[in-house]
């Protein structure tokens, strides 16, 4: 029902005039019948027709009379309300309230009241009402009845609630933005804003009183304004975009601002237009620290610029591709020297590059291309003839980028020329080949030779040998000295071809290992033995001790070392001892045996260590001619040990003495060759 | 007087062999290879044979082995002489049935010692 102010007004009126009637009519009492009738009927017509519901109701609060609106507000007929009371229609939460309120009536002096509160209505709707209510005493001053004018306010009262949740709404949407909100009005002012505002801002809640509105052009403080000023960057073009929005409402507003303190915010604000749409109420502003997202963008456009400089600087073809091969997202400009085609025609067609393939790579070339879409991570070789003709190897490796899930998403590449490199590789492997060939002749030659020069060399000796014998049996002691230097030198020369043949055996990888399994002590023994009148010689006491053994090497080779260390060792004492201690270590990594050799010989100094294993070395000119050899026996015995697996270790003292210990496998059958 | 056959292929190393065993009273025989030597041993019958092992043609590992399957020849002590003293020429030459071995450079005086182990002069 929609009473515009006028028709309130006159209703006004008219109740406080029907209440003056009634209760005059009654006053008069019953002057006369006549009068009384007319005066009856008069009220009785004002009363039904009023465009507003009334009713008369009795000390016990039920209805005596009611008009048509009233009937029409809540739905019931005359006959059926005449039945009833107030009570009956008002709404059971405002039940208590409405009694005090007709208590208040009765009891007061007033006698008027204005109450809103619900009723129901005959079909359960509930129906907010206005009423006024006042009573009519008689002049004893009891109570005769209640006149009550009732208004529909239900509509009112309904967009009051909804007015009421839309601004529940938009506090909670206040509380939790993580937007700072402000809302100014049309001239500019500061009508409100959130605290998230302030502390966007960084305005310590404290420093704002809170008066508003903050007006833009006041003479007063402005402490919202101020505190914003001081912190930006900018303050005169800030100020000019501010007035200039002021002027031009509808104009959008979205813009980043620079804080002093190196922040940036970003502000965001919108007209808020009348219901009407035809003028302005004020202005929407939203304001957000974007400082981490600037330096997140800043932090990848440098990453990106890096990306750049990287890929267009490289001499190499840097690619990306999509997992299907449709589309290609970067190719870097090394691709357009290398192939003689532009970069866009890579982006046009991601597979031209294929076409420059040479026909005969070309098969093994797709090849490993379809599998790099699989996702594998291959590298392939090929040639590609550029449009000037020249052909140029390419290597081209690929990396598959999978994302979290280990989904394919890209395929990132490398291409290179290596043309030089190929030819580099070509040279290498000719001057290789070259050298083995090298190798393998010297090989045949050291062999050829050794036979050559034992033959003859055999002879020597042998007839050394029978001569020395004959000279002895026939007394001629005078030339005995001399032949038996023709066979120590004859002896010695033999030994120096052996050892170089060992030692370039062994260097041509041709020294094979032939494991037998033999008995270590007896070996021992017989080295021993071999020994004897080289320590007898140099009043060299020689002691031995052995875990016994059977051990599976090459018996040839390890009595080679053992002979090696244990003759060295009586060759470099005098008036000594040789120590020959054989041990068997059993551990984790299999058997071994170790054959330590200490003297008490003359030692070598920490230099000399270091070139002990060297071959042809021997510690001075002095130390050669002194004590003879050839100088290879150790290197050699060492490159047998380790070809067979082990090695040889020494600790030495200059003057003290030397331990030499060679350790070999002992249940390994050696490996062959190199 | 013991008979023994030299296989020799070097003409030098042949006549040193021919002068220690004759010093030690020995009579000898000689073959220049190794078929040869299978030859003489059979015709010949020596109570002991000096085999070298690396000898052109048929080489001192397959005239021991002819020698051996020869009934007649079978039993005859053979001394092995080889330039390799490599364990694999050893043992392949013990496979073939030689009963001793010497590896040269020879040194006669030792040689003569192993060969009184087998015969006398």
């Amino acid at each position: 029902m929609n009473l515009t102010p006028t028709v309130i007004l006159f209703c006004l009126a008219l109740s406080a005039a029907i209440a003056w009637g009634i209760a005059k009519a009654i006053d008069r009492g019953l002057r006369t019948r006549r009068g009384l009738r007319k005066s009856e009927q008069l009220f009785r017509k004002v009363f039904e027709d009023a465009p507003f519901g009334m009713s008369v109701s009795g000390p016990d609060r039920r209805f005596m009379h009611v008009n048509a609106a009233f009937c029409h507000v809540v739905g019931y007929s005359r006959q059926e309300l005449l039945g009833l009371g107030w009570g009956d229609l008002t709404h059971p939460d405002d039940v208590v309230p409405s009694r005090q309120t007709t208590d208040q009536l009765r009891r007061g002096p007033e006698g008027r009241a204005e109450v809103e509160q619900r009723y129901l209505h005959r079909n359960g709707a509930v129906v907010w009402m206005r009423s006024r209510n006042s009573v009519v005493r008689d002049s004893g001053d009891s109570l005769l009845c209640h006149v009550v004018q009732v208004e529909d306010i239900t509509e009112r009262r309904q967009t009051e609630e909804a007015l009421e949740f839309q601004n529940s709404l938009i506090r909670a949407i206040q509380e939790v933005s993580m937007d700072g909100i402000l809302v100014a009005d049309a001239a500019g002012n500061i009508t409100s804003y959130t605290k998230r505002f302030l502390d966007v801002w960084q305005i310590p809640a404290p420093d704002i009183p809170g008066h508003l509105p903050e007006y833009l052009d006041g003479d007063e403080p402005q402490p919202i304004w101020s505190a914003i000023i001081a912190r930006v960057k900018e303050p005169g073009a800030f100020t000019a975009r501010i007035r200039q929005l002021v002027s031009y409402p509808d104009e959008k507003d979205n813009c980043e601002i620079e804080l002093k303190d190196g922040r940036t915010l970003e502000r965001y604000s919108c007209n808020l237009q009348s219901g009407d749409g035809r003028h302005s109420l004020g202005r929407a502003v939203f304001i957000r620290d974007i400082t981490e997202r600037k330096q997140a963008e800043e932090a990848l456009r440098s990453s990106e610029e890096k990306f750049r400089q990287l890929a267009e600087n490289i001499h190499e073809v840097f690619w990306i591709l999509s997992p299907s091969a449709e589309e290609c997202f970067f190719v870097s400009p090394a691709y357009e020297p290398i192939w003689g085609r532009t970069c866009d025609s890579i982006y046009q067609n991601p597979l031209s590059w294929q076409l420059a393939i040479l026909p005969e790579d070309r098969e093994s070339a797709h090849a490993v291309f379809s599998r790099q879409l699989l996702g594998e991570d291959v590298a392939s070789e090929y040639r590609i003839q550029a449009p000037d003709g020249q052909i140029k190897w390419i290597r081209d490796r690929a990396f598959p980028v999978r994302d979290g899930a280990g989904e394919l998403v890209r395929i990132v590449g490398i291409a290179e020329e290596i043309t030089e490199r190929k030819r580099y590789e070509a040279e290498l492997i000719d001057a290789r080949e070259g050298a083995e060939e090298a190798n393998r002749a010297k090989s045949v030659f050291l062999a050829t030779m050794s036979h050559e020069l034992r033959t003859p060399l055999n002879a020597i000796l042998g007839f050394a040998e029978l001569l020395e014998l004959e000279m002895s049996e026939r007394g001629l002691e005078e030339w005995l000295t001399d032949i038996r230097k023709i066979r120590g030198a004859g002896s010695h020369l033999l030994d120096l071809i052996s050892e170089v043949m060992d030692l370039s055996k062994i260097e041509a990888g041709r020294m094979e290992l032939h494991p037998v399994t033999f008995d270590m002590e007896a070996l021992l023994l017989e080295v021993m033995t071999s020994v004897e009148a080289l320590a007898a010689k140099n009043s060299v006491e020689i002691r031995m001790s052995c875990d016994e053994a059977q051990v599976s090497a090459d018996r040839l080779r390890v009595r080679q070392c053992v002979f090696n260390l244990v003759g060295n060792a009586c060759k470099f004492t005098h008036d000594g001892k040789v120590t020959v201690t054989g041990t068997c270590e059993n551990g984790p990594d299999g058997d071994w045996y170790a054959v330590q050799v200490a003297d008490t010989g003359i030692g070598i100094g920490p230099e000399g260590l270091g070139k002990l294993f060297s071959e042809f070395t021997q510690l001075d000119a002095l130390t050669n001619r002194k004590y003879g050899g050839s100088g290879l026996g150790l290197a050699i015995s060492r490159k047998l040990s380790r070809l067979m697996g082990g090695d040889i270790s020494v600790a030495s003292e200059l003057g003290v003495g030397s331990a030499f210990t060679f350790r070999f496998p002992a249940s390994r059958p050696a490996s062959a060759g190199k | 007087m013991a008979l023994i056959l030299v296989v020799e292929d070097d003409a030098d190393n042949r006549e040193l062999l021919t002068r220690f065993l004759r010093r030690q009273g020995y009579r000898v025989v000689h073959a220049i290879d190794g078929l040869s030597g299978v030859k003489t041993a059979a015709e010949c019958v020596p109570d002991l044979i000096l085999m070298d092992l690396g000898l052109p043609g048929l080489d001192g590992w397959g005239a021991t082995q002819r020698i051996r399957a020869n009934p007649i020849t079978a039993r005859i002590p053979i001394i092995a002489l080889t330039a390799h003293a490599l364990s694999d020429d050893v043992t392949r030459a013990v496979e073939v049935g030689i009963d001793a071995y010497e590896t040269k450079p020879v040194v006669y005086q030792r040689l003569m010692g192993k060969i009184a182990t087998f015969v006398s002069p």
